[in-house]
């Protein structure tokens, strides 16, 4: 489908006619600031909500706890299980979170494809709304290449507007969306809501401007390219920034749970108050925090605070960015916005370049 | 089998917690399917001295609890400390910076000979208890949970982890931007984060991690306007018996 | 495929070894078949109670048996096939004390097998050296007795076991009939002997020195506590074993064991799906290994 044109007072009506036949979540204030996304009675419009929300989108595709299936226990136990999915929107879903999306994708699609979470992403209509200035001091999307986004979303509304000149008043400014169809079912939605219409010419060239234009406001701030890495990390397990991270990191696990990328989770039975059966669920887990690799005998295999967090620099930049060919991080930033003690995604990879002594860039 | 029998016993306390387990409602009538609870002074007259497991509420603070804390603990075959009282001293423990004299005589004023009072203890500062379940008050779930675990032959599952953990879960904005000061970057978790969920700062009540970072902890507070005084105060008031 | 919820399996037979360890025989239900190889775990269920990896104790059966005729007959136990297998559980955690309050006919959750196991088949008409420490004994079992089943695949094979006292050893009744054997070599040492103790004592380092061991022809299977491979690797070292011929079964917490939860994550690998074998070459460049 050729890109489209919403008029922004339309807005509302898209989500509107979302609702007709999906559970929507969008972007709520929450104070200070500070966004979540939540089910929502009433339109929010998402370009109020600029800086990434307190928890990523995952939670509606990989649930903070979710049951995995049900079971009878006593002599003759039995399972059953347990399949809870709906279709759902995510309205307003930020090109880091997509990508960050995408990245989910991949891990449970290849190797061990779990339907569990296919099923639910296949009911899951995402619409993103692009950036087109930098959301915060701590994001980094431009350095880990996430500003960018062509697929992983079902449309993309990008922020634009047009000047229609008039010789009887004064000009006007007309506020609207340019569209990115990125999948089948987005054009399906657009074609069902009926109010939107085809870009022109003109229209696609201004967009590409201000893709072309709003790189300016983003900067690179690794001091080596992305793609250098795995190797900086693969060199950097005695690297004395650990040790000055051991003192500081209260190793609370605040940056995995924020983190749209992390998927790390635990398993244990919940049994209901008839003692009979009960279920097995899942919860979020966090490889920063002090349990997360103990064995059964008691044995913890990481055992100090800064081997967790080097472990987990390591998925991110290293073991899964060598696996997948691209960094497990989004550059959003919440990490760095959550960290009490300050400890700095891009500051922390940066000392590790540093030291090494293979800064390239400035 | 025979139900396993429940029997609730208080020490110095609010008794709070055993409002707590009465506050369960239709989840304690569940509960009862399995087990029969033989003494709960808070909720029933009858009492007994035979029992299998016993949920010990409040902190030692006189000789004359001792033996009666000696007697539960040979009765039982499993014994629960419930609550801060019991588990960390709570409250309680703030007398232990006094001179026991001068705690009587705040107290009881002219009557304080009168009145035997010995520095709180926890109850595994006089035997052995092999579960806790910590707050204040206790968290209702977290009972459940124990008592679940306790029936099933489990270990119950309580959080290791800081409160920073369920507050990050809870999507709520961190107190320290709201200005307020907080003690749950080195707390555990079990409580759903639910001081800060209501807009204030996490007091300690359920005691220290494992291997809280208080040094950098304390950094924080003081990046954020506390004194190093101000700091061990509001430690004082849960975290005491770990408070340096 | 649903990659979480467990198929259920009979408790057929149960025989408690020591203080804390039980055996188990598991059959699948309703036919469902099984098929695995050494060195290979499965993850349990003891519903409301959780789930836990264990290794599997038994070996597969031979695909000919008139081949190995030889081989089955200086055993205790039978190779287990038919969708049947063996487990043996030490009494560490919640599932496997409420494993050891099961009986036989008492129903489990069942996933698996998983991981890799030994590559056995490339060690055809090499020497084997199998080093198990304690609770190390019983994944080796499975790789001990698929070879024994297939004897003259292998060239010279030894055994070395070492248990903390004569109380602790396991499948006692198989080590000593391996003793028995002219065609293998089996040693067995204590850490504590009692009075009625007559065999090695010391820790099981002590039992290579004395080995004659043709290096380049040797493969080393080793199982035990983390403290025990620091000191194990060190004496193969000195008797010259590449490390690419050394393998090691590592314990982790795999909660998925489908690569997915990250708990036995080492470095970049999950132990869950590369190993719970690894070669020493390989874990050398794993930090956290062991």
């Amino acid at each position: 489908m050729k890109p489209q044109i919403l008029l922004k007072e339309d807005l509302p009506l898209l989500y509107e006619s979302l609702k007709k036949k999906n559970k929507v979540f969008s972007v709520m204030e929450k104070g200070k600031g500070k966004c979540v996304f939540a089910e929502t009675d009433t339109f929010s419009d998402p370009l109020d909500a600029y800086t990434p929300t307190l928890l990523p989108p995952k939670k509606y595709l990989l649930p903070q706890q979710e049951t995995l299936f049900c079971f009878r226990m006593g002599a003759s136990p039995s399972v059953e299980e347990n399949v809870d999915v709906e279709p759902q929107v995510i309205f307003g879903v930020r090109p880091c979170d997509i990508h960050a999306i995408s990245l989910l994708d991949k891990t449970f699609s290849l190797e061990n494809a779990e339907n569990r979470y296919l099923d639910r992403r296949k009911q899951t209509i995402i619409v993103g709304i692009d950036c087109l200035h930098h959301c915060d001091t701590y994001s980094f999307c431009e350095t880990v290449g996430t500003l960018d986004v062509k697929e992983g979303f079902d449309i993309l509304l990008t922020d634009m507007q047009s000047v229609i000149p008039s010789e009887a008043k004064e000009s006007h400014i007309v506020e609207k969306f340019f569209i990115t169809v990125g999948t089948k079912k987005g054009e399906e939605i657009l074609k069902e809501f009926g109010k939107t219409r085809d870009a022109s010419d003109a229209e696609v060239e201004q967009f590409n401007k201000i893709h072309e234009a709003r790189k300016r406001a983003f900067e690179y701030r690794f001091k080596t390219e992305v793609a250098n890495l795995p190797l900086v990390l693969a060199g950097a397990n005695e690297d004395v920034t650990w040790k000055e991270l051991e003192e500081i990191c209260l190793g609370c696990g605040s940056c995995n749970i924020v983190c749209p990328t992390c998927y790390c989770f635990d398993v244990f039975d919940n049994v209901d108050l008839s003692l009979n059966g009960g279920e097995r669920c899942r919860q979020w887990d966090a490889c920063t925090l002090k349990d997360f690799a103990v064995v059964a005998t008691g044995e913890n295999f990481r055992k100090s605070r800064a081997n967790r967090l080097r472990h987990r620099f390591n998925r991110k930049f290293n073991y899964l960015m060598t696996k997948y060919g691209q960094p497990n991080c989004v550059g959003c930033g919440r990490c760095s916005k959550v960290c009490l003690v300050k400890i700095d995604t891009v500051d922390v990879v940066n000392r590790l370049i540093k030291n090494k002594g293979i800064g390239n860039r400035e | 089998m025979p139900k396993p029998k429940i029997a609730f016993f208080s020490f110095t306390s609010c008794e709070g917690c055993q409002l707590i387990v009465l506050t369960l409602e239709e989840k304690l009538l569940d509960l009862l399917e399995h087990v029969d609870i033989v003494h709960f002074r808070e909720a029933m007259s009858e009492r007994s001295e035979d029992y299998d497991i016993a949920f010990v509420e409040g902190s030692i603070t006189r000789q004359s609890e001792i033996p009666q804390l000696e007697e539960i603990r040979k009765r039982a075959k499993i014994l629960v400390a419930m609550g801060a009282c019991a588990t960390t001293g709570g409250v309680n423990y703030l007398k232990n910076y006094l001179d026991m004299e001068q705690v009587k005589k705040i107290v009881y004023k002219e009557r304080a000979d009168k009145f035997d009072t010995i520095p709180t203890r926890t109850l595994e500062e006089v035997v052995k208890v092999d579960y806790r379940i910590e707050g204040c008050p206790i968290d209702r779930d977290e009972f459940v949970e124990v008592t679940k675990s306790l029936l099933l032959g489990r270990k119950p599952r309580i959080p290791t982890y800081p409160v920073c953990v369920e507050c990050k879960l809870a999507e709520n904005v961190c107190v320290f931007d709201l200005g307020l000061f907080c003690l749950g970057p080195v707390t555990r978790a079990g409580c759903k984060a639910i001081c800060p969920t209501y807009g204030s700062g996490c007091e300690g009540c359920r005691g220290l991690i494992d291997d809280p970072n208080t040094s950098a902890h304390l950094n924080v507070l003081k990046e954020h306007g506390m004194t190093v005084d101000e700091a061990i105060g509001r430690c004082k008031l849960f975290l005491g018996k770990r408070t340096k | 495929m649903p990659l979480y919820i467990p198929t259920l399996a009979e408790i057929v037979q149960v025989r408690r070894l020591t203080a804390l360890e039980k055996w188990f025989k598991i059959r699948t239900k309703d036919g469902v078949s099984f098929s695995y190889e050494p060195g290979q775990f499965v993850e349990v269920s003891v519903f409301g109670i959780g789930e836990a990896p264990i290794s599997i104790s038994s070996s597969p059966p031979p695909l000919n048996p008139l081949l190995t005729k030889e081989g089955i007959k200086g055993r205790s136990t039978l190779p287990s096939g038919n969708g049947t297998f063996e487990i043996c559980v030490r009494k560490v955690g919640d599932v496997t004390t409420a494993l050891h309050s099961l009986e036989e006919g008492a129903i489990v959750g069942l996933r698996g097998p998983f991981g890799k196991g030994f590559p056995l088949s490339q060690m055809k008409g090499c020497d084997l050296l199998f080093i198990a420490g304690g609770l190390g004994i019983v994944p080796l079992r499975s790789a001990i007795n698929y070879v024994l089943d297939r004897r003259d695949d292998f060239s010279n094979i030894t055994i070395l076991y070492g248990a903390k006292t004569p109380a602790e050893i396991l499948f006692a009744d198989e080590l000593f009939g391996w003793q028995q054997r002219k065609d293998i070599e089996c040693e067995i040492t204590v850490d504590k002997p009692d009075s009625g103790w007559a065999g090695k004592s010391g820790v099981i380092t002590r039992l290579i020195p004395p080995l004659e061991i043709d290096a380049k022809r040797t493969y080393a299977l080793i199982v035990g506590p983390p403290v025990m491979y620091k000191y194990v690797l060190m004496e193969l070292g000195i008797k010259k074993i590449p490390e690419a011929q050394i393998y090691i079964s590592l314990e982790r917490r795999m909660k998925c064991g489908v690569g997915k939860c990250g708990h036995c994550q080492i470095n970049s690998v999950y132990v869950c799906q590369e190993g719970p074998v690894f070669s020493y070459r390989t874990l050398k460049f794993l930090s956290e290994a062991i």
